[in-house]
């Protein structure tokens, strides 16, 4: 599945999502992503990067350079204390919205 | 503050550009690495990622702007020529402008540095209404008594301050020290203006109250880094300025050197002020005297109703003190005002400099304007120049917003390069201005300033987006296959609308500006024609400095100096030598005299000023006998006299002058006979009428006490030099020890010709620059024009056109739009001219002649810009322009 196929700030919802489980470099996001969404999801670099950067731009998410188990250079990603409150408000939203689509399919 | 983090690697990222890409690189890398080693080989575009990265990032935004930035400047290098054009225009323009406010600032706007809440000084001045006729003025200067009854009227004398000034307090007690003026406050005079010094103390009330001198000191930083090497340990030590030594009690700050344009550099108490309670016997000293008007005053307060009150209750004050003293001659029409810190913002603006500043500001925004509208046109035919480019751009998908900005940012960097130059050009043309035409002033503050720095960063800006915007929404207009297939060529006839406007609106001003050249300059030369009664070529006058306090007595002056007079007359470069009392055509003294055979005829009020010179005077300075003979025997003690044609209309003027009695100090003193009249002398401003003047002979027994010790000397032609030599070698001789000081009628003359000299330079000089740039504008709109029409001008040539024809129709062409201009300029000049008026000398602001002279200046201009476009046209190629088709 591409970014486009996502609903609208889907993307940094999962991001988000995911980086309140712990701190993650990009690899390990995306790989997150994609495994917990039984590879539903693919998630590209060209995806990936430039969510990072909106998401650190607005300080909902923090990033620091660390060693990686393997010894090599990475960035680590951290969620802050804005990225955890807008999560919980986009996860609400996300909900609503699921929610009337599945009305208007009959299935709820 | 989680947002706070996130603008700090937004910036970050936009500071350290080459670090974020570095990073990037690497993080995506690691990716790749990550997924091959599980097995997921399909890595995709790296280069893809990044930018899709980046656009997320102020990068984004940076990179645009650094494309636009580098494309403008790609275009403005493609044409140096017109760039070179653009860029001298404007920086002509606003460094006019910016030189012109910088000395308007200082005299108008700048409030004095260092003072807290300025707006809340209020100087005060007084109106004076002349009894004998003569226009009424304002000043500032007052009595001290008048200032203590005024102090009186303010309910409050604490807060207000008075001050008087003295100049040439030599450092060290010598002539050779640094001469400067001491300004003698009030003690209140400091915290009102709410200043205190930077060491040391201020003066008390106790040391500053008139009647118990104390010899106290504070300096200005600048006097005291200068001349007493910032000495820190000068507080409590002692320097001798003149004969008095004083002690130096405090040094103020560096930003504070007084509240006038000139800068204060000492401060003394009040008391210290010399020669105030030393009066000569019968004479009252300057704290009880009404005669010395000498004495300037301020409040503070910011309450409007106290200062209309006071306003009132001063005018009803000085009124009624002005009756006590002078009864009924008295001047019951003052009126108190009070005014601005800014001392140029008084009740009136009087000063022929600040009249020529401002008016001369109008003239530096015409050229401004001028120039605008020049440099609107050259962007203009460049863009046209461009339209096949901006097709193609616009067909490639530019979005039109983006291409006006484009456009718009060239222009604002044409005139950023012209605004910067501009402040140079304002930097050096604003001291020029300030030396040339505020003379003798050293000005309190530097030249530079935020307002002026603002002001001009604030033109250019305005002035390079207009210059570009108009242009741009012209060029921007897409007409696309049209303007691909011919480029610049076909013909643009709804846009030679615009330009044609800027061509009139050019003529228009340039016009006006020529009128007020013309103007000014014939006032110039009326001014330098008016007869200033007497020949001021090669008069010389010698004189000597003692050092302070070691002046002779009178007598050992007098006779040495008639011994010197007498040396000297046989030396080589002298013509005639005299003596008198003061410098000739400026100093003088006030004689009170009565006239007719009753002694009946005196004046009280208006004085005719006294000179006493020896019978040679009237031959040195050419001083024209116009009636009567000039004395019989100067130094016989004859009771001779000698009066200008003024005075003889005064005092008799019906009868003749010649013959008449004068009794000089008291009614029954002896008759001097008038022998002669003589022209009148300028003495004051050139324009201004001579006043009536007597001269008395140097041996008369009334002037036997004055010295004479002045010599006036008539050198010969072309042996000035020689005689200024002569002159110096025999005072030398005569008195060893001081110092002879050569003076020249000519160079006391200058200073007085200067402010009509400069506003004729001035004027014509912009008025030449408003031409010249008119020119440009208008061959570059005519050679436009016939580049664009090439074709049709190539028909006509095959069709059988003369020279002259295409000569004609092209000129005629150019003429026409010019006489438009020409015609809206009259209009405009017969509207605007009064505001110089103040400037004219024996003008008329609506002079046709000049006028007539400025229109047809343009015209000819016009001509000249349009012959070499035309004769471009007439030979035109009909081959060349039919193949183009």
């Amino acid at each position: 599945m591409s970014k486009r196929d996502l609903l609208p700030g889907t993307l940094d919802m999962l991001v988000l999502r995911t980086l309140s489980l712990g701190t993650l470099h990009g690899y390990a996001i995306a790989q997150h992503i994609e495994r917990t969404s039984g590879d539903v999801f693919r998630l590209e670099q060209g995806s990936l990067y430039p969510a990072l950067e909106r998401l650190q731009g607005a300080g909902l998410v923090k990033s620091k350079w660390g060693t990686s188990p393997t010894g090599r250079r990475a960035r680590y990603y951290t969620i802050t204390a804005s990225g955890r409150k807008r999560l919980g408000e986009e996860i609400s939203q996300f909900d609503a919205l699921t929610h009337a689509i599945a009305r208007i399919l009959g299935r709820a | 503050m989680s947002w706070l983090d996130g603008l700090r690697h937004r910036v970050r990222t936009v500071l350290r550009p080459g670090a974020y890409e570095r990073e990037m690189e690497e993080e995506l890398r690691h990716h790749e690495a990550l997924r091959a080693a599980n097995g997921d080989g399909r890595f995709g575009n790296r280069t893809y990622h990044k930018e899709e990265a980046r656009r997320m990032t102020w990068l984004a935004w940076t990179d645009l702007v650094r494309q636009d930035l580098g494309y403008a400047w790609r275009s403005i290098r493609r044409t140096p020529a017109v760039t070179t054009m653009i860029i001298v225009t404007l920086a002509l323009g606003i460094g006019v402008n910016a030189a012109t406010f910088s000395v308007l600032d200082q005299i108008f706007l700048r409030n004095p540095a260092g003072v807290v809440d300025p707006d809340g000084i209020r100087r005060i001045w007084t109106r004076h209404t002349r009894t004998g006729g003569g226009p009424a003025f304002y000043s500032e200067a007052m009595a001290f008594p008048t200032y203590r009854q005024l102090a009186a009227t303010w309910g409050d004398p604490g807060r207000m301050a008075v001050m008087t000034s003295s100049s040439n307090f030599h450092l060290g007690g010598t002539r050779a020290g640094y001469a400067t003026q001491i300004l003698f406050t009030s003690a209140n005079y400091f915290p009102l203006l709410g200043v205190s010094p930077a060491r040391g103390r201020l003066f008390t009330e106790g040391e500053a109250r008139p009647g118990n001198p104390t010899h106290v000191v504070v300096l200005s930083d600048r006097y005291w880094k200068a001349h007493l090497g910032a000495d820190p340990a000068i507080v409590g030590t002692r320097i001798k300025l003149d004969t008095t030594e004083y002690e130096v009690i405090g040094v103020m700050p560096p930003a504070f050197n007084g509240i006038n344009l000139q800068a204060t550099e000492v401060w003394a108490p009040l008391s210290a002020l010399p020669q105030a309670d030393t009066p000569h016997a019968g004479v009252p000293s300057i704290w009880e005297s009404p005669r010395y008007l000498t004495f300037f005053t301020f409040v503070r307060t910011t309450d409007g109703q106290r200062m209309a009150d006071f306003e009132r209750a001063a005018t009803a004050t000085v009124r009624e003190a002005n009756r006590r003293t002078d009864g009924p001659r008295a001047d019951t029409l003052a009126e108190v005002r009070t005014a601005s810190i800014i001392q140029a913002r008084g009740p009136e603006t009087v000063r022929q400099d600040e009249l020529i500043a401002t008016r001369l500001q109008g003239v530096a925004l015409i050229v401004l304007v001028i120039a605008c509208a020049n440099v609107v046109n050259l962007l203009l035919a460049r863009a046209v120049n461009r339209k096949r480019e901006i097709a193609i751009r616009l067909a490639l998908g530019i979005s039109r917003t983006r291409l006006i900005r484009l456009i718009t940012l060239e222009a604002v960097i044409l005139a950023t390069l012209a605004g910067t130059a501009a402040l140079f050009a304002a930097w050096w043309g604003g001291a020029v201005l300030r030396a040339q035409l505020i003379v003798n002033t050293d000005f309190a503050q530097p030249i530079m300033h935020g307002h002026v720095i603002w002001a001009t960063i604030a033109v250019t800006l305005g002035c390079g987006t207009i210059a570009g915007i108009i242009p741009a929404l012209q060029g921007s207009r897409p007409q696309l296959t049209g303007d691909l297939k011919d480029g610049a060529k076909s013909g643009v006839r709804h846009r030679s609308r615009l330009r044609n406007g800027l061509v009139v609106a050019q003529a228009a001003f340039s016009v006006m500006l020529l009128v007020g050249a013309t103007l000014l300059v014939r006032t110039l030369r009326n001014v330098e024609g008016i007869d200033i009664g007497f020949d001021a070529t090669r008069i010389l006058y010698g004189n000597i400095a003692f050092e302070p306090g070691q002046q002779p007595p009178l007598a050992g002056i007098v006779a040495t100096s008639r011994d010197v007079a007498e040396r000297l007359r046989s030396r080589p470069g002298i013509e005639v030598v005299a003596r008198a009392g003061l410098t000739p055509m400026k100093g003088f003294s006030f004689w009170s005299f009565y006239w007719g055979s009753d002694s009946s005829g005196s004046l009280t009020k208006q004085f005719p000023l006294t000179y006493a010179v020896s019978p040679e005077f009237f031959e040195a300075t050419g001083l024209r006998l116009l009636r009567g003979t000039t004395f019989h025997d100067g130094y016989s003690g004859a009771a001779e006299v000698i009066v200008n044609a003024a005075t003889a209309r005064l005092l008799w003027p019906h009868g003749e002058a010649v013959g008449q009695c004068i009794r000089f100090q008291k009614p029954d003193a002896a008759c001097m006979i008038v022998t002669g009249v003589v022209a009148d002398a300028t003495i004051g401003d050139i324009v201004q009428a001579s006043p009536p003047q007597i001269y008395l002979p140097l041996g008369a027994a009334l002037t036997k006490n004055m010295d004479g010790g002045l010599l006036v000397v008539r050198a010969r032609a072309g042996g000035e030099a020689t005689a200024r030599r002569e002159i110096s070698a025999v005072l030398r001789q005569a008195y060893p020890t001081a110092e002879p000081i050569i003076g020249s009628m000519v160079d006391d003359l200058n200073p007085k010709y200067r402010p009509w000299r400069l506003g004729a330079q001035l004027f014509a000089g912009l008025g030449a620059l408003a031409l010249l740039v008119a020119l440009v504008g208008i061959y570059s709109t005519i050679a436009y024009s016939v580049g664009q029409r090439r074709h049709e001008f190539g028909v006509r040539v095959a069709l059988g056109a003369k020279v002259g024809d295409v000569l004609n129709q092209v000129v005629g062409e150019g003429v026409r739009v010019v006489l438009v201009g020409v015609a809206l300029g009259v209009g405009l000049t017969l509207v605007a001219s009064r505001l110089v008026a103040t400037l004219l000398y024996g003008v008329e602001p609506n002079d046709v002649s000049a006028i007539l002279l400025a229109g047809s200046a343009l015209l000819l201009v016009t001509i000249v810009a349009a012959i070499v476009p035309a004769l471009r046209a007439a030979r035109s190629d009909p081959l060349t322009a039919l193949r183009s088709e």
